[in-house]
């Protein structure tokens, strides 16, 4: 059964999942607000410098919430895979953020307009929930030799 | 490091998940030390060593 499975949740699992269910609304929700008020609302340069710091916080947030619960998970084993899947999730939205930084700024795609900084957030979540579920699955099973559930003494 | 987790465990006859709870840890976890892909901590080895009753160089072997 996959690691994620929902009925195999601890409560401190369960916590942090809906951490990061709430953090990833907040996201959604500050992006559209954030992108509102830079295109239609005349802002200060501290308006300005007040509303990135804003949309960046569910980063913090997350970072936070990814290591209470590292700090608080008794299992070492997945403690390694969560933090496996995070370092996927940075390489992947490190190397989407590049890529397609450089396509808009020389590929003649036009100004990004700040989009890709604001998907950071989810293509991070999305990738890091794959590279966790991968991982979980390659480790959940094996070939029959090894991963019987109830085998007996070779 | 090779181990004899599988072979221990099925002289009791427990599940992994069996194993795993006696453990505190998840089952992907005993299945993931028995098939060596994860080396356990010292704490956990010491407390595999314990469950069984036998030294860890008895559990875990060296390559």
């Amino acid at each position: 059964m996959p690691l994620l499975c929902k009925k195999n949740l601890s409560p401190l699992q369960r916590r942090s999942l809906a951490g990061f269910a709430g953090v990833i609304a907040c996201t959604a929700g500050l992006t559209m607000m954030v992108r509102e008020a830079f295109e239609h609302v005349h802002l200060s340069l501290p308006g300005i410098w007040g509303l990135a710091i804003i949309a960046a916080t569910p980063m913090g947030v997350m970072v936070f919430i990814v290591g209470r619960y590292l700090s608080q998970e008794t299992d070492e084993f997945v403690r390694m895979l969560v933090v496996k899947a995070m370092l996927w999730g940075f390489g992947v939205t490190m190397v989407t953020d590049t890529i397609f930084s450089y396509l808009a700024e020389y590929a003649g795609n036009g100004r990004s307009n700040g989009m890709l900084q604001m998907l950071n957030i989810d293509v991070f979540f999305v990738s890091a929930a794959i590279a966790l579920r991968l991982m979980a699955r390659g480790y959940a099973s094996d070939d029959g030799r090894v991963a019987t559930e109830n085998g007996r003494a070779e | 490091v090779k181990n004899r987790l599988r072979v221990l465990r099925a002289e009791r006859e427990w599940s992994q998940a069996e194993l795993a709870e006696r453990l505190a840890v998840s089952r992907q976890s005993v299945n993931a030390i028995e098939t060596g892909k994860f080396d356990p901590s010292l704490p956990l080895a010491f407390k595999i060593a314990r469950l069984f009753g036998s030294p860890i160089e008895a559990i875990f072997l060296e390559d």
